[in-house]
């Protein structure tokens, strides 16, 4: 050992004490395992709430709305929506854009800020990862039956036929079904995988019968052994290194759909950045519109503390004004290229046919989320929660008015038109959020909301050098 | 600072073991610690690949015998058991006959597939026509399968409630008891007028036999005619007959010679646009030029090089201002006559800079100009126009006046003698006179004064209403006929190309009846076709469609005491205001006279103006709407600028479109005690101060098509037989209706796409068109070719670069890739926008009708439409332009080399195939619409509901709504696929004609390879001159 010779402290050190960084931590009020685990399996074993019988025979009723509207558009034709030339893709694919977009909050928090180590994503990564999977199932309905004939809809995969006929591989909308298809596959593996460990404590504590069957059934016979851990943990890494990748390459390839296209207004480059960025911009919004009612409604204010909500409003000042930035760029480029058709498109985005979805979208999307530099307003839950209601309904209208100012202007004015929704198009979109709906209720009803192991494993007493 | 860490603890104390197991260190134990703690090799033995194959084998060979059982239902169709003779199945044939009209006969070719006729041609052996026809003839084929034409005839039974029902009776019995009737005598007929030599044969048999005959038209072709005739006193029509192929410099006084106000459009569009192919700067210099005045505004007006607006009560003086100018500068007049007719110009001063100028025009070109008159003018401005003709020497030049024939009989005189008695029995042939006539004869005082009332006509309709039987008629292409072409030249014949559909009968059939006549038609037509043709057989004459036929011309005629005669209180313009409007009243496009007011097509068909489909409204000046608005603030007729208005980025609407349908405010027309309601529209170009109604809509009693279309303007007609009318005023009623317009935007916005130039900057440039727009100063992408001509580039570079292979289109490997290109050019230089091609494409093609409610929507199929862009010289932010000038532009699939729908099609439902067509695999297509919305031209249109199966106000009752009436399907074209819903189509460039010429150029090369040598022609290979290579017509 050599010697280390002693260097006189500082003046200034001397005086100052300074102050332990110390992370503000994730679960409150020093709570134990036992109380984390008493909390999320109790909302499972308890008796059924009489609300979560109302408000999941109400979501029950709103979804017979797509059911019934699908029904009618199969059975009549795609002309019962309000679709027309030069419009040809009107609600559906802007409410598939929508749903995908929410998705993407769940793979970014389960996934990426997996990888970041950012350990207040425990939890909130369940919810919103449910989330993700039923916004998919969502956004699947659309682009699924906007088709003219829904029963020919398998020619989109590469299935071989007598017809020796191969789908296009150089349109959009077979990538879509190949990153739509994809991002359902992983978000649902990752969704289920990261359950498995929940679902044997649930096994395990459960008094009934069927309970010890579905449970043990998808525990897939977790016995907590070191190799099961070892090989969870693996596993959860590979997933999130894989999904990493598709948090960008699913809304960048959504974007194609427009970016790819020759439209003024749609043949832009910025499309996947800006549509990524709003893609987790919608997806925070609707994760803070969900899990606000739900920390409220279960007590889960030591779980979901302030932090989470102050990061994930954060991430959703950040995105939006990412989305702002996009929108502005968009302008300038039209006025900088000098393409006579892109810039009309522009300004009659702003100011045409359409101008006030433009407005909404842009007070929506850019100017409500400035009020989350306001710590007052970040602790205001009520406000939060209304503003995040204000960015799922801008980043409907952002998608709205990409779709339809273009199609409905473009390059011949003899062909300009407009489009109106028929109630059917309302009514099948309106009742996707009630399907939405059910399945949430009935997540939050039969599976653990959040990961009882990775909270765990953030609070003070997984760390056993926690006191020093 | 940094601390040393602390050196490695070595392991001391108590050692704890795992289990008894370790401490005994048995294999089992250490079997176990080896799986539990593994770095996971040894886990992975338990499936094998072979296992996992075997078993995805097994689950893919269920999958196929669930799946095996799911197939779509076949149908059979069944051949014929016994060909008939000359017919080869899948071939269609082809018959020479025409279509009557009363626009002379029209010659046409008509296709028929296995006895069913498809689509109408025109007959290229009447040069006149060079083979073309005109909207109306392409739509007439539909009426032969119209489900609601009559099918069969009726005996009317009143109700009390005064709705008629009709109980079909046999043909045969109504024979019986008319010839019962006549009998009785005091018969008259009421007809419309007619060009057929076998009815005019007939009416002289039956005049002799004692039977009255009249004659009315509310849109009379030959009232310009009978009133030069008298006028001059001549004791014939005059029919004005134009030649414009040999005219430079045409004035048009309200006349609208291009359009469906004439007769002879299509000789007109003929001759006329030949003087405008320009194929080089040389033909640039010989273009005719055309001057226009008019109070409407016409396709005529549309094509004019100079355009005057003028109101349609100033057209007398005018015409007077202009004969002036013409005959004093021509000396053709003397004082007398001069000083006259600068009187009667006296109402029309304002525009003396105009006339002086056109005058000196028409000067220029002496026997080589025209002045043209419209048909619905009054007699002065025929008779002015025929003394200018003669001044320029036009005469026999640029214009002939043939002599014609006319019954004197009018509706007026036949009214009178209905009242006094002296008819009582009636016999209506076609026309629709009850409908036409309502506004100035009460039909239901003289339907009690008549004692016996037949009607023949194809439906039934308004004037059934009175009869008590209706016969019904049947099409031309279930007769034989016999008639003259408008300009008397040639005789055409009618022959049916298949027997009557129902329990029909013919015009002539029923004439011959009346007459007590033997024989049927074809005897009749033959004996006809003997006595007019020196010795030709009849059969030739069937197969070739046309017969010679001397018109006679009118000897010159000195027009002056008849100008003399004319009263400067006739030549008067009305002082015009708001409160006293000129009405002008003009036939339909969709709907002419009314007599297609059932037809879907024609209905759908954009008018080429206003764009209006379903409906007619009222059109009024941009002026007069400004003044509306101003007194009727709320009239609610043109929309708030908005914000792109004001700063000129966008031209404003002219009429305000509520979600894109256009809502139109309701007004009440008071003329005199006379009124009717209908919508406004603003037209550009209009005269300030005239209205322009149209005719053939608003009819109570039509079929399913026509119900509920339009406002009916006949209520205003004064029975004077004009169609101008005075003193007229507007009066909102504060109600809206919905109109279906199928282009909202009129303006091109500056961007490059009709692209035109005045003959002295395409003189100077040629190749204009290339270097305007946004491409001709973006980069190319023909990267190296850049400096080749297009047709090498054409055929040697990649598409686009792209990576997919590229067709070899050498002559060489023309077996592989195909030896054409095709290519179609519309030459807008000639496009009167007639939007007969847009009838034709649909009656090709299969093209369904969708309805009004759907073409609200945006819906239409129509696979070529025609564009139809304003401008004006000078727009200022949120004005509506008054003086505009037309373009327009027919717009089908482009066949792009480089199609974007094709790159965005995700199941390969649209190529390009090796012959450059971009094809359309319905069978394929799902229907993502993704092709349509990254078509740059929108035509592409979509089956948003099954068109072609179910009723057009039954598409929303899905399975559950009534089938189509199969007799509709009769008319479609075999050739084509009938798309069903849920699927995208366009034009294919009609690729079933074109797969047809080939196996005929084939099939004749072979014929002739075996003629010449004797040796089966099978292996022949068509020859490379068989292309042409000129630049236009590919």
């Amino acid at each position: 050992m050599s010697e280390v010779k002693e260097v006189e402290e500082h003046e200034i050190l001397k005086k100052v004490d300074p102050a332990p960084w110390k992370d503000v931590p994730l679960v409150l009020n020093n709570r134990d395992y036992k109380w984390v685990t008493d909390k999320i399996c109790g909302i499972v074993e308890s008796k059924t709430p009489t609300w979560w019988w109302w408000c999941f025979i109400t979501a029950l009723c709103i979804a017979s709305f797509t059911g019934m509207g699908l029904v009618y558009l199969v059975s009549t034709g795609v002309g019962v929506w309000g679709n027309n030339n030069p419009v040809n893709w009107g609600w559906a694919i802007v409410n598939f854009v929508f749903w995908i977009g929410i998705g993407h909050a769940g793979t970014l928090i389960s996934a990426v800020l997996c990888l970041l180590k950012q350990k207040w994503r425990t939890s909130i990564n369940r919810a919103s990862e449910a989330m993700t999977v039923f916004a998919v199932l969502c956004a699947g309905i659309f682009p699924l039956f906007h088709v003219g004939r829904v029963w020919f809809a398998w020619w989109l995969f590469p299935i071989p036929n007598a017809n020796a006929i191969w789908p296009q591989f150089r349109s959009p909308l077979e990538w879509d079904v190949f990153a739509v298809s994809t991002y359902a596959t992983v978000s649902i593996l990752f969704w289920y995988m990261g359950m498995i460990p929940d679902m044997a404590v649930l096994r395990d504590r459960a008094t009934e019968t069927w309970r010890k069957y579905f449970y043990g059934f998808f525990a897939m016979g977790w016995r907590n052994a070191n190799n099961h851990w070892r090989n969870f943990e693996m596993a959860y890494l590979l997933l999130a290194g894989l999904s990493t990748p598709l948090v960008l390459s699913v809304h960048t390839i959504v974007s194609f759909d427009f970016a790819v296209a020759n439209l003024p207004g749609w043949h832009t480059t910025i499309f996947p950045p800006y549509f990524v960025a709003g893609a987790i911009f919608s997806g925070f919004g609707m994760v803070l519109t969900l899990l606000l009612p739900v920390r409220a409604v279960f007590g889960l204010r030591d779980l979901i503390t302030q932090k989470h909500i102050d990061n994930m409003c954060m991430i959703t000042l950040a995105t939006g004004s990412l989305v702002g930035y996009a929108y502005a760029m968009e302008f300038f480029i039209a006025w900088y290229g000098a393409n006579s058709y892109e810039g009309f498109a522009f300004i009659n985005r702003a100011f045409g046919n359409y101008w006030w979805s433009y407005w909404i979208m842009v007070s929506c999307n850019v100017i409500c989320p400035q009020l989350f530099w306001f710590k007052k307003i970040r602790q205001n839950t009520p406000l939060v929660w209304i503003i995040s209601i204000f960015v799922n309904v801008g980043m409907w209208f952002e998608r709205f008015v990409i779709a339809n100012t273009t199609l409905s202007r473009d390059f011949l004015p003899s062909s300009w038109g407009y489009y109106s929704p028929t109630v059917v198009d309302i009514f099948t979109f309106f009742g996707t959020f009630g399907f939405f709906s059910v399945l949430f209720l009935l997540f939050l009803r039969f599976l653990p909301l959040m990961p009882m192991c990775e909270v765990k494993s953030v609070m003070p007493q997984a760390d056993p050098h926690a006191d020093h | 600072m940094i601390k040393e860490s602390n050196p490695p603890e070595l392991p001391v104390g108590k050692e704890y073991w795992k289990s008894l197991d370790s401490l005994a260190e048995t294999p089992g134990f250490e079997d176990w610690v080896s799986r539990e703690f593994p770095e996971g090799a040894s886990m992975l033995d338990g499936v094998q690949r072979r296992s996992f194959v075997k078993l995805m084998a097994a689950s893919f060979g269920l999958a196929g015998l669930g799946m095996t059982g799911c197939r779509r239902p076949e149908h059979v169709i069944l051949p014929y058991g016994k060909s008939p003779e000359e017919l080869i199945p899948g071939v269609p044939a082809y018959y020479a006959t025409s279509q009557p009209s009363s626009r002379g006969y029209i010659p046409l070719i008509v296709e028929s597939h296995q006895g069913r006729p498809t689509k109408v041609e025109g007959n290229p052996s009447y040069l006149p026509y060079g083979g073309s026809t005109d909207i109306y003839s392409q739509a007439s084929v539909l009426d032969l399968y119209d489900p609601d034409r009559a099918q069969g005839s009726f005996s009317r039974q009143s109700l009390k409630s005064g709705v008629n029902r009709w109980k079909k009776v046999s043909t045969s019995s109504i024979l019986e008891s008319l010839t019962e009737e006549v009998s009785n005598g005091k018969v008259a007929l009421l007809a419309n007028h007619s060009h057929s030599l076998t009815r005019q044969s007939l009416i002289q048999k039956a005049k002799a036999k004692g039977i009255k005959f009249f004659e009315h038209d509310v849109v009379d072709y030959c009232s310009a005619e009978r009133q030069l005739g008298k006028a001059l006193g001549a004791k014939l029509g005059m029919r004005a007959v134009p030649k414009l192929g040999s005219a430079k410099r045409v004035l048009s006084l309200d006349n609208d010679f291009l359009g469906n106000r004439e007769a002879n459009e299509l000789a007109n569009s003929k001759s006329f646009m030949g003087g405008r192919k320009v194929l080089n700067p040389g033909d640039a210099k010989k273009m005719n030029r055309l001057y226009v005045v008019e109070a409407d505004l016409s396709r005529t007006g549309g094509v004019a090089d100079h355009r005057l607006r003028l109101d349609s009560s100033a057209m007398t003086a005018f015409a007077s201002l202009v004969a002036a100018e013409l005959l004093s500068k021509t000396k053709a007049a003397d004082g007398a006559l001069l000083t006259h007719l600068k009187k009667l110009g006296a109402g029309a001063k304002e525009h003396q800079a105009w006339a002086s100028e056109t005058v000196a025009d028409l000067l220029s070109r002496p026997k080589q100009s025209v002045v043209l008159a419209g048909s619905h003018l009054p007699k002065e401005v025929q008779l002015l126009s025929y003394a200018m003709n003669r001044a320029l020497g036009s005469i026999g030049q640029t214009i002939d006046y043939i002599e014609t024939n006319y019954t004197d009989g009018s509706i007026d005189s036949l009214a009178k003698l209905v009242k006094d008695g002296e008819v009582e029995r009636l016999i209506i042939l076609g026309g629709n006179p009850v409908y036409h006539t309502k506004g100035f004869i009460n039909w239901e005082e003289l339907s009690k004064k008549l004692k016996y009332v037949l009607r023949l006509g194809s439906s039934i309709d308004e004037s059934s209403q009175i009869a008590d039987h209706h016969l019904g008629q049947s099409h031309y292409l279930e007769s034989w006929d016999l008639g003259l072409t408008w300009d008397k030249s040639v005789v055409v014949p009618v022959q049916p190309l298949l027997a009557p559909l129902f329990d029909t009968i013919s015009e002539t059939s029923l004439l011959s009846h009346l007459i007590g006549e033997k024989g049927d038609d074809y005897s009749r037509v033959k004996d006809l076709h003997k006595s007019l043709s020196s010795g030709s057989k009849f059969d030739d004459f069937l197969r070739l469609g046309s017969l010679d036929y001397k018109a006679v011309r009118v000897n010159d005629i000195d027009p002056k005491p008849a100008i003399i005669a004319i009263k400067p209180k006739q030549a008067k313009p009305a002082t015009l205001s708001a409160d006293q409007l000129d009405v002008l009243i003009i036939p339909d496009f969709h709907a002419h006279d009314g007599q297609y007011s059932n037809n879907g097509w024609m209905q759908e068909c954009p008018d080429p103006i206003s764009k209006l489909t379903w409906d007619n409204a009222l059109l009024i000046s941009p002026v007069l709407a400004k003044e509306l608005e101003a007194k009727h603030p709320d009239i609610g007729l043109l929309p708030q600028p908005t914000m792109l208005n004001k700063s000129g980025q966008i031209a404003p609407d002219v009429a305000q479109f509520d979600g894109g349908k256009q809502k139109a405010p309701v007004v009440i027309v008071n003329l005199g005690d006379r009124k009717i309601e209908a919508p406004l529209y603003v037209q550009p170009g209009l005269a300030d101060y005239t209205v322009v109604a149209t005719l053939g809509f608003g009819r109570t009693h039509v079929g399913r098509v026509g119900q509920g279309t339009g406002y009916d303007s006949t209520p205003l007609l004064d029975g004077t037989g004009s169609l101008t009318l005075k003193g007229a005023s507007l009066e909102p009623t504060g109600r809206f209706q919905i109109l279906a317009n199928v282009q909202e935007h009129w303006s091109m916005e500056g961007r490059a796409i009709v692209r035109e130039a005045n003959a002295d900057e395409y003189i100077s440039d040629p190749e204009f068109a290339d270097h305007m727009g946004a491409e001709s100063h973006s980069p190319p992408m023909w990267g190296k070719d850049q400096n080749k001509s297009l047709e090498e580039k054409a055929t040697s570079t990649p598409r686009g670069n792209s990576a997919y292979e590229h067709p070899d289109h050498t002559y060489e490997k023309s077996d592989v890739f195909g030896i054409h290109q095709w290519g179609m050019t519309i030459d807008l230089n000639q496009c009167t926008g007639c939007s007969a091609c847009v009838v034709a494409c649909q009656s090709e093609n299969n093209i369904p009708v969708v309805g009004k409610d759907q073409v609200l929507r945006g819906r239409e199929m129509h696979w070529i439409r025609l564009d139809r862009y304003f401008s004006s010289t000078a727009r200022d932010g949120a004005e509506i332009p008054s003086d505009v000038q037309v373009s327009f532009q027919g717009v089908a699939c482009m066949h792009c080399e480089t199609a974007p729908c094709e790159s965005v099609c995700p199941v390969n439902a649209t190529v390009h195939d090796e012959e450059g067509l971009n094809a359309m695999a319905y069978n394929r297509c799902v229907g993502t619409r993704y092709c349509a919305n990254n078509c740059p031209y929108k035509v592409r249109r979509f089956n948003f509901f099954d068109w072609n199966k179910r009723k057009t106000d039954e598409l929303y009752q899905g399975p559950i709504g009534d089938k189509n009436d199969s007799l509709v399907d009769m008319g479609k074209n075999p050739d084509v696929t009938v798309r069903m819903r849920g699927i995208m189509e366009k034009c294919t460039y009609c690729v079933q004609r074109i797969q047809e010429s080939k196996i005929r150029t084939k099939v004749n090369a072979q014929r002739s390879a075996k003629l010449e040598s004797g040796e089966d022609g099978a292996g022949v290979k068509l020859e490379k001159s068989d292309l042409k290579s000129s630049r236009w017509d590919y």
